[in-house]
């Protein structure tokens, strides 16, 4: 009797590590995966782990990493923001328009503008019932056209002064835009595991009904999520444009596909509810990497590049439906 | 203006509902007249075009509107069994592109293989994401958005970013030029196309059963249906008909171009195919809907280029115009 208890304790303990490890394989794997490839490419090519390069490839990937940190919480939340893409470009576009007001409005505008689109995403997904999937497809023609009926292909910053450094300058010879990423990151990751609002978010991607039942107040987080990501993509749009020099209604385009595939990779599961900052970090991370190396080739034209990328994230969703069949199993 | 014409009548006659009687008899009333909508505005944008846009009733309007229309039809139709499994396929534009640089690179080789390579290679990419959302249960979302990314990445590469010019005589000209009686051969060949997609989805066992994994994948699959193949059979379709719209594309622009060549067309063929009457959800299809979804964002476009519209105000329009018309049929999707 009491042997038959221990051997099924034991295969339950059993099970219950495999499923420790799986999780942390899906959770962890992408960083370790970025760690492996990092390396790998230094190996190859010499120049790759310079730390000239290595702050070239965060610097290129802050953008994507700030609307990143945004689908991630969308996405956790069970829904998809296609709108970030275009939102950037009106954010180059918008900040463009503001700088000669001083830098706070360049900051500011595209940010509140991004809070808006994220309010109206949102309140046509809570209250008119709408898939997000729809709502935010709409906003992504919508903010390209407003973005190039503004500016037209771009729009020049003439003197962007301390615009300009904040995304140029560096701080400690680290540039201010890793500087930006990391802080944006840390911040983010207290606020979806520390936080009430954090919580709700888990519990509405897990499951939206339990979570009203248990008083979660579904309907706010939610649109406070859109916001979220719509104020980060402008965000990413203000510091590009800070980057850049200029406004560019084409900027960000494809971010929105890239965002979730980086969120993806990074082990933040579609169906909602499970997710790290983390992981989503290390996917807007790897894309960089593979973006770097395929430059360093340099035989290899640009168009590569998609192909890289789409057969990587292949194989991350592969691993990553495995390993979930192997958790649940 | 354009867009508030037809979205205004529909408010109008919609509102008048008994409120709460939406689920009973009353309700399954409203959700057939909301299944009509993408019929009534397609009718009341051709009406306004043909009172107020000048030079709508140029019989050559017509004409080019159904070159533009023909491709989109095809994806659209692949698109609507993609969603009516709950799913959906992002892939179907690069697959088009795909097919084009395929066409690029083999014309020489003769036009009727280069056609054949173009649906081939677009039957692949279908039958690639197919597996991926059958055998390893993958969510279609990401599986054809990889395939998206991938499949324009492996045009452009293909063709090194060129555009390569096709000769002027040959079939594929033909394709793209050929319209007896004003009626181009493609749209012909598109909407007896989407004839035979009613028939199967309607009639077939393949169709049935790919409506009912929509409707539930479990009860799909304790019913002993063969879920895997359905869903292998849905996308390896959809990537067909892509390839096939591929081809079109091509015909009618004269040229293999990896850069142009269906960008954006998913989002063009997911909005027909829910405004005429797929809802996401799943489990429901409307081949006859989609059909008229996609000539009623093809006209969308044509009403706003002729009357001057300013394409980036347009731009805007149409996807207030999406949003407004998704809105008002909500209750059935």
């Amino acid at each position: 009797m009491s042997a038959a208890v221990t051997e099924a304790g034991a295969a339950e303990a059993r099970a219950e590590s495999r499923a420790r490890i799986v999780g942390l394989i899906q959770s962890r794997g992408a960083i370790a995966v970025l760690v492996v490839a990092a390396l790998a490419a230094g190996l190859v090519f010499p120049d790759f782990l310079h730390p000239g390069n290595l702050g070239d490839i965060v610097t290129a990937a802050s953008f994507l990493g700030l609307v990143a940190i945004g689908q991630t919480f969308v996405v956790i939340l069970g829904g998809f923001d296609l709108s970030v893409g275009s939102m950037v470009g009106l954010g180059t576009v918008l900040a463009a328009y503001a700088a000669p007001y001083g830098v706070l409005a360049a900051l500011l505008l595209p940010m509140l503008v991004g809070l808006l689109v994220g309010l109206i995403d949102g309140l046509l997904i809570v209250r008119a019932r709408m898939a997000p999937f729809i709502v935010t497809l709409a906003a992504l023609l919508a903010l390209k056209g407003l973005a190039v009926l503004l500016a037209g292909e771009s729009l020049v910053i003439a003197d962007p002064g301390l615009f300009g450094r904040l995304a140029n300058g560096s701080w400690l010879g680290i540039g201010n835009l890793v500087v930006i990423l990391l802080l944006a990151y840390a911040l983010a990751a207290l606020l979806l595991n520390r936080t009430r609002y954090g919580a709700a978010v888990f519990a509405i991607g897990g499951n939206e009904e339990a979570a009203r039942m248990l008083g979660v107040r579904v309907e706010r987080v939610k649109i406070a999520t859109y916001c979220l990501s719509g104020t980060l993509a402008g965000l990413a749009g203000a510091l590009l444009a800070a980057h850049l020099s200029s406004g560019l209604s084409s900027a960000g385009t494809g971010y929105e596909l890239q965002s979730i595939a980086a969120a993806v990779i990074g082990g933040v599961l579609l169906t909602g509810g499970v997710g790290t900052m983390l992981g989503a970090l290390s996917g807007v991370l790897l894309l960089g990497v593979i973006e770097n190396v395929i430059n360093q080739i340099g035989s290899l034209s640009a168009a590569y590049q998609g192909l890289a990328s789409g057969a990587f994230l292949l194989l991350a969703v592969i691993v990553q439906s495995g390993l979930t069949r192997q958790r649940a199993a | 203006m354009t867009a508030a014409v037809p979205g205004g009548r529909i408010a109008e006659r919609g509102a008048p509902q008994p409120a709460g009687g939406r689920r009973l008899s009353i309700g399954r009333l409203s959700i057939d007249w909301r299944a009509q909508s993408v019929y009534v505005a397609f009718v009341a944008l051709v009406a306004f075009d043909l009172l107020v846009t000048p030079g709508f009733r140029n019989p050559t309007v017509i004409r080019s509107l159904l070159f533009e229309a023909a491709p989109l039809i095809l994806i659209a139709l692949g698109q609507s069994l993609a969603i009516g499994t709950r799913g959906i396929d992002l892939s179907v534009g690069s697959v088009m592109a795909l097919s084009s640089a395929m066409i690029g690179l083999t014309v020489d080789a003769g036009q009727g293989l280069a056609i054949g390579a173009g649906i081939a290679v677009g039957l692949a990419c279908g039958v690639l994401n197919g597996l991926l959302v059958a055998l390893l249960r993958i969510a279609p979302l990401i599986s054809s958005l990889a395939l998206l990314v991938a499949a324009r990445g492996l045009a452009q590469a293909l063709l090194g970013g060129a555009r390569v010019d096709l000769p002027f005589g040959g079939p594929i000209p033909a394709l793209g030029q050929m319209a007896p009686l004003g009626i181009p051969v493609v749209a012909i060949v598109s909407l007896l196309l989407a004839a035979a997609f009613a028939f199967v989805v309607r009639r077939t066992l393949p169709g049935r059963y790919a409506l009912f994994v929509g409707a539930s994948r479990t009860a799909a699959t304790l019913a002993g249906h063969p879920v895997r193949l359905t869903l292998a059979f849905v996308y390896g379709l959809s990537g067909l008909l892509a390839g096939l719209a591929g081809v079109f594309a091509t015909a009618r622009l004269g040229a293999a171009d990896a850069n142009y060549i269906g960008v954006q067309f998913e989002l063009d063929a997911i909005a027909a195919a829910v405004i005429g009457g797929t809802p996401l959800s799943g489990g429901r299809i409307s081949t006859l809907g989609t059909v008229f979804g996609v000539l009623l964002l093809v006209v969308l476009d044509a009403s706003f280029i002729m009357n001057n519209v300013n394409a980036n105000y347009a731009q805007i329009l149409k996807a207030a115009f999406i949003v407004g018309a998704l809105y008002l049929r909500r209750g059935a999707a």
